[in-house]
């Protein structure tokens, strides 16, 4: 009864179906382009057409004893062979059709037309009857189903008709519970609370309202405990307690079976298979249902296509860029040095460029800001800096990065690992997520400092110790033993940062470090990064999209739009005196740069551009105030150029110098 | 306090169990001592039967000559056989929870293991081959599984006993056929939740500190997974208890599932009530160890407790 839970904990919210022209046709159509849907969709009406149509198709006799003819093994006259009463097993198979999967419609209709109103009438009147209920589908739930089933086929007497009523009562209380809570989560909707409101009566709410939103969890849950009722039905057969003899069917037919599995085993074959297929068929179906109907399957709906791992392997084993050697190398090298970097996301239309050939270089005790508007390409950069970008889902095309004069891109899996251990450190926007919930602070600071060294538990421990009150955490012995939750969002964040801190980085990444918190708390992890970086001397890889931040604590900046920076130079140099139009848009609309008193704050015309879909020449260039469809701008991508102190991609750069 | 509120929820839901159960011979339509005397009955034989079941007695003292028997031997008798219930389902019991337990031990482990390598790998191979053995193993009938392994393993090479429950070896067979459950129920939980938490910060912290993958997955994010991980293994317990009514059958093990069959079979109400209350108050059980469990292993929840 694992369903009931499952199918519960996640009310699922289906698209309104009257928008759409035929949502039967929709329905189907989702269902066919998923291959496990198709290939369900398909026996599960194979099987009901044979339901249907089964017992005309069936050569023989299945009732015809012949004992002249018993257990034969499978031959032209009999396919799959005859039973010990000599009867044609292909012909009882057919009509055994009919019994199996009527058992399971039946069972499954029954729990459906009781459990679901039960269901909607709790969540609708709440009070006494849903306490009731809910009490009653405990008890109900005390029982192992197949148990539950066996007690009704004992009260009841062992036939057809009476399996049917056990196997459907069992699958009431799973009916019914999801049938609630998703009912409940509809009714909290407030467009549903506006028409109650507006007095609409319960009838029409529930038909007009929650049945649509409800129907297509219903639908998933249907198809996947019909396998299950087909399965607990077709056992209370395989017992005896079924379909009682002569009336063929699945389980009984195996149950027959079980006495000849010695000495003629294919009689257990043909209804096993039929059987196990069919749960199949059902399976298959409700699994392509709930990929459609429940948006948190999001494994199955990210899943890559099957042959897709071919396609990755090689390019995972491709060098992953030219020039290897070339990366600057040496004692004297820069702490980051980024070259032509490309990035792109691997998508089932193939590669999305999102960064799009990105130079870089900070030096040891500089910080760098990378300032940028969301889906500029920022994090995924900071993250390939990282040596943290995920194979999976993020390609590096072209460039090179090297760490401390140490090439970072393409090494093997050891070697990364070094790398990061020995002089990478990061630190992440929500400090929240980016501890791990179950395991103490003391654990998680523990294993950083053991990664990177060989000391004796006792030098681990003074070392977590010595970090957290670098990271200005009073009390550190006592905060070891807690858990991520016991903490404030400040707190936790000087956490990940002490982490970070544990191996003594030459880099240290910070993804928007300060977004997450609120203002007085910004401002002294700041300070606190700030005094780490100049007791150690590292370089800090900043990125925001706040520029007072920039401002405030950066050495240099390099504003990033559209997979490129296209203007980058220390940061007196670019924010005094702006080049670029995007980033004079971007000071604009900074609040307390440009607006005076009482005037609302600018922002920056147009919509950034969607990763894959550039305009040609200047990416920035729909939304340009300088541009003014000069044909410059669209003939080519501007490069990189020095003006004036800086780099920065414009054609026009020069005009905002006049 | 957490434990006392849950076993305090606990105790009406048993107490509405044991009277359901109770009620089963009243719920039979007829005279069940007439159903069990058969048709050629004489008026004293039914009348003996009725009081063999303790018919004549009023409602209330027959519950409390129920609740007695799960105590007292000597109340509550096998109808067919005449020995007391308890001793039946008490000489049975071992049976029942060794395949049981050694398949839920053996599923989650298979499970967990093939979970790991789907995540790790999404879309090659061993995650294709794996997705299909998953979905074969939710939709196998086990007692036709169970068939196949014995024909296949006991009758065709000799390796196994087909039947029985003498020698260990005799438990082989059934604890790996009823493992395809849990192992193909495991595989998809840790799959999905390992998938989920792939991209999840605290993973990337992690590698920062230059831990090796494999110490990434196994201690960071799986152990996220573990709270899942031990509910559903009590409800997949709870079915395996159940379906012992079916692989005991199978197997022709002597144990509680397929006493209860026979019982059902030869209308041995004692027998049938007593077996499916004892299935009864072990799903109450596992349902209440795994609340708790779940509750004290989420540090977060843990902590409200304390607080609270």
């Amino acid at each position: 009864m694992s369903l009931a839970q499952d199918m519960a904990a996640v009310p699922e919210r289906a698209e309104s179906t009257t928008a759409k022209p035929n949502p039967a046709w929709t329905l189907l159509r989702r269902i066919l382009v998923q291959p496990k849907g198709a290939v369900g969709l398909t026996l599960v009406v194979l099987y009901l057409v044979l339901a249907v149509i089964g017992p005309a198709l069936a050569p023989q006799d299945a009732f015809r004893q012949n004992f002249a003819q018993t257990l034969r093994p499978p031959s032209a006259a009999h396919w799959f062979g005859t039973d010990q009463l000599g009867r044609d097993v292909f012909s009882r198979i057919l009509i055994g059709a009919r019994a199996t999967l009527g058992i399971g419609v039946g069972g499954v209709t029954v729990a459906f037309l009781i459990g679901v109103p039960l269901g909607i009438l709790a969540a609708w009147r709440r009070g006494w009857i849903e306490a009731v209920l809910m009490r009653a589908i405990d008890v109900m739930l005390s029982f192992p189903d197949i148990v539950f089933a066996l007690a009704v086929v004992a009260i009841l007497g062992a036939n057809t008709q009476n399996v049917i009523i056990a196997v459907g009562v069992v699958s009431i209380p799973v009916f019914a519970r999801t049938a609630r809570a998703v009912t409940l989560s509809v009714l909290a909707e407030p467009y549903i609370e506006g028409s109650v409101a507006l007095g609409a009566s319960p009838a029409r709410v529930i038909m007009r309202h929650v049945l649509p939103n409800i129907s297509g969890t219903l639908l998933t849950l249907s198809t996947l405990l019909f396998a299950s009722t087909l399965l607990s039905a077709s056992g209370l057969g395989f017992l005896g307690l079924g379909t009682q003899p002569p009336f063929p069917e699945w389980g009984t037919m195996l149950g027959d079976s079980r006495s000849y599995i010695r000495s003629h085993p294919y009689l257990a074959t043909f209804p096993g298979l039929f059987l196990a297929v069919s749960a199949l068929a059902f399976n298959l179906l409700g699994d392509a249902l709930r990929t459609i109907y429940d948006p948190t399957s999001r494994r199955a709906a990210r899943r890559l296509p099957m042959l897709n791992f071919l396609r990755r392997r090689t390019a995972a084993s491709a060098p992953p860029a030219a020039g290897l050697a070339a990366a600057p190398a040496g004692p004297d090298a820069p702490v980051v040095a980024v070259e032509g970097l490309h990035l792109a996301f691997r998508t089932g239309e193939g590669l999305l460029e999102v960064v799009r050939g990105v130079d870089l270089t900070i030096c040891a005790g500089r910080t760098l800001a990378i300032v940028g508007e969301s889906g500029s390409g920022k994090s995924t950069l900071l993250r390939a800096i990282g040596t943290l970008a995920n194979p999976q889902e993020v390609a590096i095309t072209a460039g090179t990065v090297a760490i401390g004069g140490e090439p970072a891109l393409g090494l093997p899996a050891a070697a990364v690992r070094d790398l990061r251990r020995r002089k990478i450190g990061i630190v992440f926007q929500d400090a929240a997520s980016a501890l791990n919930p179950v395991l103490t602070v003391g654990a998680q600071l523990a294993e950083a400092v053991r990664a990177g060294s060989r000391l004796g538990p006792q030098a681990v421990r003074q070392r977590c110790i010595a970090l957290l009150r670098d990271v200005n955490i009073a009390d550190p012995e006592r905060r070891l033993e807690m858990y991520p939750h016991q903490f404030s969002g400040g707190m936790k964040q000087r956490i990940v940062i002490a982490i970070a801190l544990a191996q003594n980085p030459e880099l240290l990444l910070a993804d928007e470090p300060t977004s997450a918190l609120d203002v007085t708390i910004q401002q002294q992890i700041l300070v606190l990064l700030r005094e780490i970086q100049r007791k150690r001397g590292m370089a800090i890889l900043l990125v925001t999209h706040d520029l007072n931040l920039v401002a405030r604590f950066a050495d240099d900046v390099a504003v990033m739009y559209a997979g490129r920076l296209v203007e980058s130079g220390a940061i007196a140099t670019v924010l005094e005196q702006p080049l670029h139009p995007y980033t004079q848009a971007l000071r604009a609309s900074a609040p307390g740069a440009g607006e005076g008193r009482g005037q609302p704050l600018r922002s920056i015309p147009g919509e950034p551009p969607l990763v894959g879909q550039l305009p040609s020449g200047c990416a920035f260039r729909p939304r340009c105030p300088r541009s003014a469809n000069r044909a410059e701008c669209a003939a080519q991508e501007p490069p990189e150029r020095m003006v004036a102190s800086r780099q920065v991609a414009c054609v026009f750069a020069e005009e905002a110098l006049s | 306090m957490f434990v006392l509120r849950r076993l305090s929820s606990a105790l009406p839901t048993l107490f509405a169990v044991s009277l359901l159960v109770f009620l089963f011979v009243d719920l039979i339509p007829g005279d069940p001592a007439q159903i069990l005397a058969g048709p050629t009955a004489s008026n004293e034989e039914i009348e003996s039967i009725r009081k063999f079941l303790g018919l004549n007695e009023p409602l209330l003292s027959r519950y409390g000559q129920f609740l007695r028997g799960i105590f007292d031997p000597s109340v509550a008798t096998s109808f067919r056989t005449h020995r007391p219930v308890v001793v039946e389902l008490a000489e049975r019991l071992p049976n029942t929870l060794i395949v049981s337990i050694g398949g839920l031990a053996i599923g989650v482990v298979l499970g967990t293991l093939a979970g790991i390598v789907c995540a790790m790998r999404p879309g090659g191979i061993a995650d294709a081959l794996i997705t299909v053995l998953t979905l074969a193993g939710i939709s196998m009938p086990i007692y036709w599984l169970g068939l196949l392994c014995i024909w296949y393993f006991a009758v065709n090479l000799g390796w196994l006993p087909a039947a029985g429950a003498s020698t260990p070896m005799h438990f082989v067979l059934p604890i790996l056929v009823i493992a395809t459950r849990p192992a193909a129920m495991f595989s998809r939980l840790v799959a999905t939740s390992l998938t989920e938490s792939m991209g999840r910060d605290y993973l990337d912290t992690a590698r920062a500190k230059g831990l090796s993958e494999t110490r990434v997955v196994l201690f960071h994010a799986l152990r996220n997974s573990l709270i899942a991980a031990v509910s559903v293994a009590g409800v997949q317990f709870g079915g395996m208890l159940g379906g012992s009514v079916v692989t005991e059958t199978v197997f022709g093990i002597p144990g509680v599932g397929r006493l209860l069959v026979d019982a059902v079979s030869r209308a041995d109400y004692p027998v049938i009530q007593y077996a499916i209350l004892m299935f009864a108050v072990f799903f109450v059980a596992i349902n209440l160890v795994t609340d708790l469990l779940t509750q004290w292993l989420d540090p977060r929840t843990r902590d409200q407790e304390r607080l609270a």
